[in-house]
């Protein structure tokens, strides 16, 4: 019988038993009556599907005219049992932890005080559904404000894979957390303007199907224009020989796209190096934005202009130079004119781009050790005058090659390849990098999971510009000029003075110092690094061409040791090495190492330098 | 002794015009000097003879000569890398073998040190050093260090 079709005249004597209340009452003797209802007693819901393990609430409903208790059983069998299920005085049905046979028990609800038929409903235990589980990608990531990031959703075990995203809770966020879209674009991120408070904010995809599934991932938001930094040791990996292991490698995430427009590819894994200019990119990475649709750079003849990028290590990269925008955090480089490494046209090298660098062609990502490099040294472009024609050297980095026959060729300071940071339409006058301190055992990989457990976080940061926003103040900060080479005008340790030069680098992986007959320590025997006996303390004074000084403090300890206590760190701030053999060195060639727990500014030569001192060619400071 | 080694500079620059510099004889720093297209300064130090060539860029190549008129060390340093094919003449298979021997790039500078030929590649874009010599090619007594 259906509580519906219950008179209207018995809704007053109504009694919703829930909690195995005992209700007393005595409506009906003081009602008419010939109205008096037969006796009845009905469960809600009468049927019920539930997977073992799981619970289901029971809601009897008693229509009586006197005072009633409620007895729960399941098969007859008072309260249930392990097997069938039990329930228990509030008609909570819990189900057993796996499927009876059969697979369908009855839930019984009975008056103790009257015997009226008892009310039942129907429950089938159904075996638990492959769990309904969602993941999202990236995963605790940063972008700077005003950017977008574009989150995917993985649902498996439900036919119905939709979700909908929320931000801090918000179903599709809201202006202050960032918004995120449920309709057009799923997943797509938009971040606030303005920097909320506090800046991480968590990105939630649940489960259309099944609402108690769901997952989450933190997005701090950094300033528009910063970038974030990882140390580890690129794509190549730890190898597990320190021989050919990239340790401290410093990285970073740019986007390369099609002049003016939103075609754009995000390049991950890109070197950040201060030790070189301009941005260069394996033509095997460039897929959505393929080099083939980028514009050339040509010489007069309207010959494509190459170029034979030579690094120290005696490696090259060949490839074109491309006009593209570059951004990087949240700004953008219009039509900087980069370097593809890796030519589908002219596939042979200038031959004297091999005389002058004869080691291995860094033509692909096991060979450079990343996707790219992103050059953000002290001048503009990477050659500069020398290049640009009135002079002929044998050492050229630019060619042509008509008829498939290399040439070095004059190419404009503006056609050469560029640090994109000059070609921001702001904060276009250096960068400044910010790193923490490490242990000095070393650190894994970093990003690492942060004190506060919201997630990893990037090592640090590359903030654009010097003095331009406030979180790029030059501050407290010695400024270095630079002097024409790029140096600092000398550097004395032990109390003698150098100065064939001395410079701070991201892209060395080691404080490359003098070597060890100088410092009277060893070369370790096995990898190209420093293996003193003990820890040996470094303290240099520095000297800019301005005529400042400061004193530099490191340490260098036994490399072998460092890799054998913990063989899968990537970072170490007192890793050295030789910068040659014998006594014969002079050089201070300061790589990453340095940078771990300092703010670092490079200051692009020729560009406005906060406090108005001189540095025409640039500066370091710190 | 002076004059024996002017003949013998007439004869191999007649025999071996174009390549040379490390461990090719005295007369072939001209020809570096053809191809680097630079100034010349010339140095008599104790031991040895140094030939420093400037080029308009600012690159500085030195070729340390010994007293038996052989280059048995060359550096440089400047804004180019200079023609390591010039400058290290029939050692430069040796650097190719040696430096195509590295395995990725992982940021630092290049040391060789064998028994027969000693190199060393760092700096940074736009400054780069380096140096080169041949062990059995340094005059007696003479430290390797000179070469820098």
């Amino acid at each position: 019988m259906r509580l519906k079709n219950i008179s209207a005249a018995t809704l007053a004597c109504l009694l919703v038993v829930i909690a195995g209340g005992m209700f007393l009452t005595n409506c009906g003797s003081g009602g008419t009556g010939n109205d008096i209802p037969l006796p009845v007693v009905t469960l809600s819901p009468a049927t019920a599907s539930v997977q073992a393990g799981a619970m289901v609430q029971f809601t009897a409903t008693v229509v009586s005219s006197t005072s009633t208790t409620i007895t729960w059983s399941v098969n007859e069998i008072a309260g249930g049992n392990s097997t069938l299920g039990t329930v228990n005085s509030s008609g909570l049905y819990a189900a057993p932890a796996s499927v009876p046979n059969p697979a369908t028990v009855t839930v019984t609800a009975t008056s103790s005080a009257e015997s009226f038929p008892s009310g039942s409903a129907i429950v089938t235990i159904t075996a638990p559904a492959a769990n309904a589980t969602v993941s999202v990608a990236p995963t605790d990531s940063s972008t700077p404000t005003g950017t977008m990031v574009q989150y995917a959703a993985t649902v498996t075990g439900t036919t119905n894979t939709a979700v909908t995203w929320s931000v801090n809770g918000v179903t599709g966020g809201n202006s202050t957390v960032g918004t995120i879209n449920n309709a057009s674009t799923p997943g797509l991120y938009v971040a606030p303007t303005a920097m909320p408070s506090p800046p991480t904010v968590v990105v939630t995809a649940t489960s259309q199907a099944d609402s108690t599934q769901s997952a989450s991932t933190t997005l701090t938001l950094t300033a528009s224009n910063s970038a974030p930094l990882f140390v580890n040791f690129g794509p190549n990996g730890n190898t597990g020989n320190p021989n050919t292991t990239h340790y401290n490698g410093l990285f970073t995430t740019v986007s390369v796209c099609l002049p003016g427009t939103e075609q754009c590819q995000i390049i991950p894994d890109v070197l950040v190096d201060t030790g070189s200019v301009g941005l260069r990119v394996l033509n095997s990475v460039l897929t959505t934005v393929p080099s083939t649709e980028l514009s050339t750079v040509t010489d007069t003849a309207g010959n494509q202009v190459e170029e034979c990028t030579q690094f120290p290590d005696t490696s090259y990269a060949w490839g074109p130079v491309l006009i593209a925008d570059v951004v990087i955090g949240g700004e953008t480089a219009s039509s900087v004119p980069i370097q593809v490494i890796g030519d589908t046209t002219y596939t042979v090298p200038a031959t004297s781009c091999l005389s002058l660098s004869p080691g291995p062609s860094d033509d692909t990502v096991a060979a450079l050790g990343a996707n790219g490099i992103l050059g953000v040294g002290t001048s503009i472009q990477d050659c500069g005058l020398n290049c640009a024609g009135g002079q002929t050297f044998s050492a050229y980095p630019y060619y042509v090659c008509p008829k498939d026959v290399c040439t070095a060729a004059a190419v404009p300071v503006i056609k050469q390849v560029s640090n994109p940071v000059a070609y921001f339409a702001k904060d276009n006058n250096g960068v400044e990098i910010i790193l923490p301190s490490i242990p000095s055992a070393g650190a894994p990989l970093l990003p690492y999971t942060n004190e506060g457990g919201t997630g990893l976080v990037p090592a640090g940061q590359l903030i654009l510009g010097v003095g331009t926003e406030s979180n790029n103040a030059l501050g407290s900060a010695t400024l270095y000029a630079a002097d024409t080479n790029g140096n600092f005008a000398q550097v004395v340790y032990n109390g003698n003075t150098y100065t064939s030069g001395g410079f701070v680098d991201t892209g060395l992986n080691a404080l490359y110092v003098l070597d060890a007959l100088t410092l009277g320590i060893q070369d370790c025997t096995d990898n190209p690094y420093y293996c003193p006996s003990a820890t040996f303390p470094l303290s240099l004074t520095a000297y800019g061409a301005n005529g400042t000084s400061g004193n530099v403090t490191l340490s260098i300890a036994n490399a072998d040791t460092l890799f054998g206590t913990n063989s899968g760190y990537s970072a170490f701030d007192n890793l050295g090495g030789a910068t040659g053999t014998g006594s014969s060195t002079d050089y201070f060639d300061l790589g990453l190492p340095f940078f771990f727990g300092r703010s670092v500014f490079v200051g692009i030569a020729g560009t406005t330098i906060p406090n108005n001192v001189s540095a025409p060619n640039g500066y370091f400071a710190f | 002794m002076r004059i024996l080694g002017g003949v013998l500079l007439i004869l191999i620059v007649g025999a071996a015009p174009g390549w040379a510099a490390l461990g090719e004889p005295e007369s072939s720093v001209s020809a570096d000097l053809q191809v680097l297209r630079g100034q010349i300064r010339e140095e008599v130090h104790p031991g040895y003879r140094l030939h420093q060539i400037t080029d308009a860029s600012g690159s500085v190549v030195r070729e340390y000569v010994s007293p038996a008129g052989k280059v048995f060390g060359v550096s440089w340093q400047g804004p180019f890398v200079p023609n390591m094919q010039q400058l290290l003449g029939s050692y430069f298979p040796n650097l190719q073998q040696y430096a195509k021997a590295q395995t990725g790039r992982h940021g630092g500078p290049l040391i060789i040190q064998k028994d027969n030929f000693v190199f060393t590649s760092g700096g940074h874009m736009r400054w780069y050093h380096g140096r080169a010599y041949v062990p059995s090619l340094l005059p007696t007594n003479l430290s390797p260090e000179v070469v820098q």
